[in-house]
């Protein structure tokens, strides 16, 4: 499923303030769970209660604020598991050591030094494909993913509230124009083809599948 | 023991001293990659096709059009004149093109493997072409490069002479029996997230930056990433040649161009993910792309110690190519270690041109 739910569009003067500004504030709310909430619906006598309807909305706080707690927990997970490679290469090296202090000093620090980097180089690279890691890994892309999507959501209710182009309305433009270039090429293509020196190996040219 | 280790230490200090000194004096306009002489054949935004100026007086009939991956820069092929893959193949006589991709904007987020293959590819195939009397291109690919390469093959077969993919993975799913641990990670970490994660990601950021690619690589060995620039440099720090091949290198990792939306997401999902290449269901706009299309002479070069295209990854070409003419060759190194080793400059640049002209 593709994250390109395009938000609702604000109406024309005279009403645009006024809709536009709903739009907002039931974006930064959060879409509540029937319909686009706004304080005028609080004076709204066909709805009795409303603003207890919505009331669960409004105690979940910013949807913004939300998705970034949510991406600091996936960073701390990530950045646990990445830990434990690091804990466990440090404990391992140090057992060695323990080991082999037993039997005598270090023979350099050199030598330590790169004993020590060997180590934890193998533990960290066991724990980059532990079930952990990779958990962990996938959380981050995704809560991350849900933080850019949410940020960019917020910036096009804001631009629509100023009548500014937007990140979309941009690649949109972007892929039309890139869709025009590619019918130059083709037609381009075709013209080359049909002034073409014969192929040195004699092979006809295939059809497109 | 103490004063052993103090004398140790002492040393050390003035290693660490003797470096600091070597580095500070470095010019950075002096670290140059990519200094073979070249001219511009054609250019659409930021992708150029280049022809380096040739070098032999033994020329050989057919060009030579190489193509990296989108996620590095062409310039690693030419890191050094000592160290460069395009002058030893000029050396060899060989008539070497090159097409840089260039750094991606965000407007160039739309464009997709086909484009890339049957728009880019084939441009600079027909203008080639054009130029040496219609004669058939050999298709050199390092990488992603590699499978641009093997694709524009099956797809427009009229058009190539040879195909000659280099650290090219066809069955990105063998990477998963490996058992060398610090080898395939790329494919562990894309298996491990869902297609919707990477649709996801890519609706979320548009073009993959160079920097996340950079920071996935890195971690494939995390310790001697964070280890380079300290116990690392120490180790070429000792005289200035070796000091420079490093920075030459590292200037080449810093320049990690953004890999477009649209191609990345086919690429972790249809390649990584689902296998569609060697499964023979990949599509390239309305186009099936079946290897057994690719009946032209094919080399398959690969690494020994490829940690990135795993060997096994790459050898599975054998199994679906149509060619008749299909031959192989290992060389020890890594997945850039090819290129810039030693041992490539003396084995690597002459078996491509043998290959070459004795299918000319």
């Amino acid at each position: 499923m593709s994250h390109t739910d395009k938000p609702a569009k604000s109406p024309g003067p005279p009403s645009a303030l006024l809709a536009a500004g709903r739009n907002f504030w039931s974006a930064f709310l959060g879409e509540p769970r029937d319909k686009n909430w706004s304080p005028a619906d609080l004076l709204d006598p066909r709805a009795p209660f409303p603003v207890l309807e919505n009331l669960p909305s409004m105690a979940d706080g910013s949807r913004l604020a939300a998705t970034a707690w949510r991406l600091a927990l996936a960073e701390f997970t990530y950045v646990q598991a990445l830990a434990t490679g690091w804990t466990a290469g440090w404990n391992e090296f140090l057992a060695g050591n323990v080991q082999t202090g037993l039997a005598g000093p270090p023979a350099s620090l050199r030598e330590s030094t790169r004993q020590w980097q060997e180590t934890i180089e193998h533990s960290m690279q066991r724990t980059l494909r532990s079930k952990h890691y990779l958990d962990a890994q996938a959380e981050l892309i995704r809560r991350f993913a849900a933080m850019m999507l949410e940020r960019r959501r917020l910036s096009e209710s804001m631009a629509g509230l100023l009548g500014m182009p937007t990140e979309r309305d941009l690649d949109e433009a972007y892929r039309r124009i890139h869709e025009l270039k590619r019918e130059v090429r083709a037609l381009q293509r075709a013209e080359r083809l049909k002034r073409a020196i014969p192929a040195a190996t004699g092979t006809p040219v295939p059809e497109t599948a | 023991m103490p004063f052993r280790l103090a004398t140790e230490a002492a040393s050390l200090a003035a290693e660490i001293i003797r470096a600091r000194d070597l580095v500070a004096g470095v010019d950075a306009e002096a670290v140059q990659i990519g200094t073979t002489p070249k001219d511009e054949i054609w250019r659409d935004g930021e992708i150029v096709l280049y022809r380096y100026e040739p070098m032999s007086d033994d020329p050989a009939p057919a060009p030579v059009l190489l193509a990296y991956a989108l996620v590095g820069r062409f310039t690693v092929a030419d890191l050094q004149p000592d160290r460069s893959l395009v002058r030893r193949l000029l050396e060899q006589g060989l008539d070497v093109y090159v097409i840089d991709w260039g750094h991606p904007a965000r407007a160039d987020r739309w464009m997709t493997i086909d484009d890339y293959v049957n728009g880019v590819i084939d441009e600079c195939v027909l203008r080639i072409r054009d130029r040496h009397n219609g004669t058939g291109i050999n298709l050199l690919g390092i990488c992603q490069g590699g499978i641009f390469h093997l694709c524009y093959a099956a797809l427009h077969p009229e058009n190539v002479s040879t195909v000659i993919p280099t650290v090219t993975p066809i069955d990105f799913h063998r990477a998963r029996h490996d058992t060398q641990p610090d080898r395939g990670f790329v494919h562990t970490w894309v298996e491990a997230v869902s297609g919707d994660d990477i649709d996801a990601i890519v609706d979320a950021v548009g073009n993959l930056p160079g920097h996340w690619m950079a920071a996935a690589f890195g971690l494939m060995h995390p310790i001697s990433e964070l280890s380079k620039y300290g116990p690392g440099l120490l180790e070429v720090a000792d005289n200035e040649e070796s000091l420079m091949n490093f920075l030459r290198m590292e200037k080449w990792l810093a320049d990690r161009p953004a890999h477009t939306a649209e191609s990345v997401r086919q690429w972790l999902k249809d390649f990584y993910q689902e296998n569609k290449l060697f499964k023979g269901e990949l599509r390239l706009g309305r186009q099936r792309v079946d290897l057994g299309n690719v009946t032209c002479p094919v080399l398959n070069i690969y690494a020994e110690h490829d940690l990135i295209a795993p060997p096994a990854c790459s050898k599975a070409l054998r199994d679906v190519v149509g060619s008749a003419d299909y031959s192989e060759i290992a060389l020890p190194g890594g997945h850039i270690g090819l290129f810039v080793g030693r041992r490539a400059q003396k084995d690597l640049a002459p078996a491509i041109a043998a290959f070459v002209r004795d299918r000319s």
